[in-house]
């Protein structure tokens, strides 16, 4: 009994080494691309005032967005979670929905407000009002799980609640912030349909541009190396900033929740920031789809690909939630019952991997399906890889925290009275894990509901979700076209979106990865 | 707004006036009155649910009371119209785990309160306040989350006596830990404050930590203070059944009273003049002494048969019958091996305390 | 917790989401019709024109054949190196663009299979290559579009070269990431050389505000966030047949003379050698050119100019002819060597 639990499966190992294997193509492409290309080529293709303009719009647009998100992000998730402010509930639940509205509808949504939008600033205003929530929800979560009694002592020891704040709180808030940040970071370094439409050239948007012209072209995949590797600097850049630390909480500690502070003469100021932050982040999108929507009447619904685009992202949503959840399975049972060396690397190699803009996933398995593997080419299997490999880490993080929280005893009970490995394994962990999985899922989910760029390449023909129809719209400048569009991917995400900000809410974790 | 700012430890003293709390349509505590003389321990005691928390939280400023006063030295710091802040109190706070810093070390945990102009000779400071509750100041560099639980607490208690409060407030400081490092912890942590001659209020609702820690014992109960006073004089002579109930184990025998005088099985066990008829006779187990009856020698007191007998380690647990009415149950250290149908004597050490029949 | 009725719906849903996959990629491959017959079974296009357009030939060509046309659409160029890299593995039947140069790309890469006979003979020489390997089916005319507040029509320039002066700086504006602007290049490439040619780009890099889209170039010159613009004609002409909302406060202004910026691009069809279903292919480049065909040109939404089957151009437009456009061979537009020069003056 004892040998069978600790002799590793090597079926599961098989399998996660599978989906690890598959996840280090787009980085081999991106080297094996680089050496082809040859070096003179190579360094006529990126040391150029071209590049140079990018890595500066795109250096810009991170170091300028990810501090006024993490400020923004930390100050309304503080009111919310520690502030009387009257309303502070219906706030934490408003703040979340940005998440719901992609990014690129985000934009659709500004510049149907302001059409002179353009360059760097509005590019930082439409990123920010999109990213701000990937801070402020992990540090609602976070600032729900503070130990008071440590914020209480240091009140006792003469600190004045900001002081505490600055001290105590904000030290401990390192990781979330940490955290969201990277993923900002990431998505700000990946996006290409927001900044696209307010003309804002980034490596993204400049790789696009390229493919446009050239398909896959060395120049576009020269573009791609140097992305690779601002996201390379980005994931080694946080985790250095975060060290060593954990910040565990020590000893149990009651569940008593926090203080929350009196805001007084202040309140005024914070009514107008959080309100100010609701209508730009929520109001200004949904009031441009509104606005387009009526315009638009029960005409723009008679779209005959309407049905036909929601059918088919239910569709690759469902299957890549569903696929994803099973891969994503091996590894994290790996990580939780055989933690070690090897399960580390491959869970690891999946992070970075989903760390890559999806553009250069797809840019890889497009070529390497029609190199090597022509059957895979342009058929829906290879956009479910891709999909996998984007959002793999949404459900590893969750089935993790589902496997670490089932009894380790349970299992062996069941099979103490009986039951086949298989058998107990199946009846009790998978019970446990099913909450988990369903989350991560869901996570998935949204990320495929929401995707544009690597669907654009990689769907096979004919192929026509919503986000692709959304844009196809507004390329043609047909707004109004585009809205019912945009208003059915807002509906898919925000029951999604409610999930997140649940789960914020309650003791679990991981929601720290969109 | 005043400032209470010591420099030197100026122990001062609490009182409490009238102090009420409710939360929600709740009362938590309920005209609470009770003074805590400068430089003296007290430990407020009850069960879980008894308002104790609350109290402390009134006293450290991080809740407010509904009604009546609260004065520290020569301030009132709660009260009507004045409600002065946990940081603005100079009052040490010890919480139930201690609540370390996560993200400091041990030495700048206990540094964290030091004022600015005291920081240049912070590190002579920190082994100072490190060896006063006897850490060794190698812990120092030390996280938090390395040390031991009753470690833990005392790093807490030196971060707060940094502040040289004229008042500790300990919340449950020793609940967390094992048995054996919770007495050790405690004598420490004791010895320290009375070193430092810093007025203490302790809040537990272990009874053997309330009988040994302080010098004034105060019962929370349902929201209110149900006696005052002195260890011995809570534990010997409880007001009601339930404190005395709450401070130690107890033997209750039926009891009638009649000219003053309180007979029971035992035969008469005090003087009592103002009850008359059915009452119920106390006794603490150390006061009923038992011996084998040897045939033919009268050893004096009462004799009783043994129905029963259960193994508890240390002690066992003996059923007595006495008169052929069952009952009476009493543990007895373990060293003599008695068994069922053995007959003994009982003698009473001191006299019972009384209570009317409920 | 979780009872087994909704794991199985969870497994039903995924099902069902599984065939309605299956169902959409089992309608692209085509199932070849009777050879020598009518055509039949379904075809796939790569195209490149506008969907709407495209959408419109292809059901009308489906009402007329039952053949099923399946659309992946892109770009000009996108689409063209697609073609290349896929060589024989390509599902398409046809390829369509908006311009030339993508044709003269896959063209050189030998991959069309030659148009039919009667199809060539539905359209004029000067709209299709002498190789015969693929055929024009439209074609549009650069225009110079221009908000007359900010620019009056003294200042307007003469030729397209003449907007590399400096005082053209940050006002005139153009999407070059799209084929449409590249072809253009490609036609000053043809006319004036390479040298003329990367000169122009790199002043057009300091002069030129760049948007994505033609259509987005026209509203931002209608908003009157810049004075000028170089699109293609019909983009303006189909949002005056609408609202006019992006357009109405511009007006179209032509080269003509033969200028490098009164440039007619050909829209281009052609079959792929190793389509699956040849003979449907060749049917729909054929209804394409032919009178109805053409018919849904001259009166469709599109505003783009006929060139086949002796089909008049839109009311609305200026006669092909009154255009003046330089004459140059369209196989001879290079779209690689344009990109190259594009992204060299860091445009791209």
């Amino acid at each position: 009994m004892t040998r069978l639990r600790n002799r590793t499966p090597g079926a599961i190992i098989a399998m996660a080494t599978g989906v690890s294997l598959l996840g280090l193509v787009p980085l081999g492409y991106v080297v094996v691309t680089a050496i082809a290309t040859g070096a003179p080529a190579l360094s006529a293709l990126v040391f150029r005032p071209r590049v140079a303009e990018l890595l500066a719009n795109t250096a810009a647009l991170v170091l300028i967005t990810v501090p006024l998100c993490a400020l923004v992000g930390v100050a309304a998730a503080w009111l919310v979670e520690r502030t009387r402010l009257a309303g502070g509930r219906a706030f934490a639940i408003l703040l979340v929905v940005p998440l719901a509205i992609p990014a690129f509808v985000n934009s659709y949504g500004w510049v149907s407000a302001v059409p002179s939008l353009n360059g760097l600033w509005s590019g930082v205003l439409v990123a920010g009002l999109s990213y701000f929530p990937l801070v402020y929800l992990p540090t609602v979560a976070a600032l729900r799980r503070l130990d008071p009694a440590v914020e209480e002592s240091a009140r006792s020891l003469g600190l004045s609640p900001f002081g505490v704040f600055l001290r105590v709180v904000l030290p401990q808030l390192r990781l979330p912030i940490l955290g969201g940040s990277l993923i900002i970071g990431l998505h700000l370094l990946s996006e290409y349909g927001a900044f696209a439409m307010i003309r804002f050239d980034t490596f993204t948007t400049a790789i696009v541009d390229q493919f446009r012209s050239t398909f896959n072209g060395p120049a576009a995949n020269a573009l791609a190396g140097v992305l690779v590797l601002c996201c390379l600097f980005l994931l080694v850049g946080e985790s250095g900033a975060r060290g060593g630390a954990r910040y565990a909480r020590i000893g149990s500690g009651s569940a008593r929740p926090a203080g929350r502070s009196r805001l007084g003469l202040w309140s005024p100021v914070a009514y107008l920031f959080l309100g100010v932050l609701v209508a730009l982040s929520v109001a200004v999108p949904f009031a441009s789809v509104a606005r387009w929507l009526v315009s638009g009447g029960f005409a723009a619904w008679s779209d005959r690909y309407l049905l036909t685009a929601l059918g088919q992202t239910i569709g690759y949503g469902l299957v890549g939630a569903v696929v994803t959840c099973l891969l994503a399975f091996p590894i994290a049972f790996l990580a939780v019952r055989f933690p070690g060396r090897v399960a580390r690397v491959l869970e690891s190699i999946n992070y970075v991997t989903s760390s890559l803009p999806g553009l250069v996933t797809a840019l890889a398995f497009v070529t390497v399906a029609i190199r090597l593997v022509p059957a895979l080419y342009q058929t829906a299997s290879l956009v479910i890889v891709v999909y996998l490999l984007m959002f793999l880490p949404r459900a590893i993080v969750n089935l993790r925290s589902g496997l670490a929280q089932v009894p380790p005893g349970l299992e062996e009970a069941a099979r103490s009275l009986g039951r086949h490995p298989l058998v107990a394994f199946s009846t009790v962990t998978l019970k446990f894990v099913m909450p988990s999985a369903l989350a991560g899922s869901s996570l998935v989910f949204l990320g495929i509901v929401t995707e544009l760029t690597s669907t654009l390449l990689l769907a096979p023909n004919g192929t026509r979700t919503l986000a692709i129809q959304f844009w196809s719209r507004v390329n043609d400048v047909d707004y109004v076209g585009a809205a019912p569009y945009a208003s059915l991917m807002i509906l898919l995400s925000l029951p999604v979106t409610y999930l997140l900000f649940a789960r914020s809410r309650s003791e679990r974790a991981a929601v720290n990865s969109l | 707004m005043n400032e209470i700012e010591p420099r030197t430890i100026e122990p001062r003293t609490i009182v409490m006036t009238g102090v009420g709390k409710r939360y929600g349509g709740t009362s938590v505590l309920e005209s609470i009155d009770l003074s805590v003389p400068t430089g003296s321990k007290t430990v407020i005691v009850g069960s879980s649910g008894s308002g104790k928390t609350t109290l402390l939280r009134l006293l450290s400023g991080f809740d407010f009371p509904d009604a009546g006063t609260i004065r520290i030295g020569a301030d009132i710091v709660a009260g009507p119209g004045v409600a002065i802040p946990a940081h603005r109190r100079g009052v040490g706070h010890v919480a139930q785990d201690g609540a370390l810093f996560p993200h400091l070390t041990v030495g700048q945990n206990v540094a964290f309160g030091l004022d600015r102009h005291e920081r240049g000779d912070r590190s002579a400071i920190v082994a100072e306040l490190l060896d006063l509750v006897s850490l060794d100041p190698a812990l120092t560099s030390r996280r938090p989350d390395e040390l031991s639980g009753g470690q833990q607490q005392r790093v807490a208690l030196a971060r707060a006596m940094a502040r040289k409060p004229g008042v500790m407030l300990l919340d449950e400081p020793f609940s967390s830990l094992d048995t054996g490092l919770r007495a050790s912890t405690r004598e420490l942590v004791s010895a320290a404050l009375t070193a430092a001659g810093i007025t203490t209020v302790l809040v537990t609702h272990d009874r053997a930590e309330a009988l040994t820690f302080g010098d004034q014992v105060a019962v929370l109960r349902d929201g209110r203070l149900a006696q005052v006073g002195t260890p011995t004089a809570l534990y010997c002579s409880p007001t009601d059944l339930a404190t005395a109930r709450f401070l130690g184990d107890v033997v209750l025998l039926e009891a009638n009273a009649s000219a003053g005088q309180v007979r029971c099985p035992l035969g008469v066990v005090a003087r009592c003049t103002s009850l008359n008829g059915g009452c119920t006779a106390l006794f603490r187990p150390e006061q009923l002494v038992i011996d084998l009856l040897v045939p033919g020698v009268d050893a004096g007191g009462i004799v009783a048969r043994i129905a029963a007998a259960e193994f508890q380690g240390s002690s066992q647990l003996l059923t007595l019958e006495i008169a052929g009415t069952s009952g009476l149950e009493l543990p007895v250290a373990s060293g003599i091996h008695y068994r069922v149908g053995d007959e003994v004597t009982i003698r009473t050490i001191g006299d019972a305390i009384v209570f009317p029949a409920n | 917790m979780f009872t087994t009725p909704k794991w199985a719906s969870a497994a039903a849903l995924s099902l069902s989401a599984v065939l309605a996959l299956a169902g959409c990629s089992a309608a692209a491959p085509g199932t070849s019709s009777t050879p020598g017959g009518k055509p039949g079974g379904a075809i796939t296009v790569y195209n490149a024109q506008h969907e709407e357009l495209t959408q419109a030939w292809a059901d009308e060509f489906t009402k007329q054949t039952g053949v099923t046309v399946t659309l992946r659409n892109g770009d000009d160029s996108e689409l063209g190196n697609q073609l290349v890299q896929e060589g024989s593995a390509s599902p398409a039947d046809v390829f369509l663009t908006e311009n030339s140069p993508a044709m003269s790309l896959v063209d050189s890469a030998g991959l069309f299979a030659p148009v039919d006979a009667s199809t060539l003979a539905q359209v004029p020489k000067a709209y299709r290559p002498s190789t015969g390997r693929w055929t024009g089916i439209a074609a549009r005319s650069t225009v110079f579009v221009y908000n007359p507040s900010l620019l009056s029509e003294a200042q307007l320039p003469a030729s397209l070269l003449d907007l590399a002066d400096a005082k053209w700086k940050g006002r005139w504006a153009a999407s070059p990431s799209g084929a449409d602007f590249q072809a253009i290049v490609s036609a000053l490439l043809a006319q004036k050389g390479e040298k003329a040619t990367t000169a122009w780009l790199a002043s057009m890099k300091q002069n030129t505000t760049t948007y994505k889209g033609n259509s987005t170039v026209m509203k931002a010159v209608n908003a009157g966030e810049i004075p000028a613009g170089v699109i293609y004609h019909y983009y303006w002409f189909a949002d005056q047949a609408g609202t006019g909302e992006n357009s109405k406060n511009t007006q179209l202004y032509y080269f003509k003379n033969s200028d490098p910026g009164a440039f007619v691009s050909t829209s281009g069809g052609g079959v792929l050698k190793t389509a699956k279903n040849p003979v449907a292919a060749q049917a729909f480049l054929k209804f394409i050119t032919g009178k109805s065909g053409q018919a849904i040109l001259q009166t469709g939404s599109s505003f783009e100019y006929p060139v086949a089957s002796e089909v008049a151009a839109n009311k609305a437009l200026v006669p092909l002819v009154d255009l003046k456009a330089p004459v140059l061979d369209p196989s001879k537009l290079d779209s690689r060597k344009v990109t190259d020069l594009m992204t060299a003056a860091g445009l791209l």
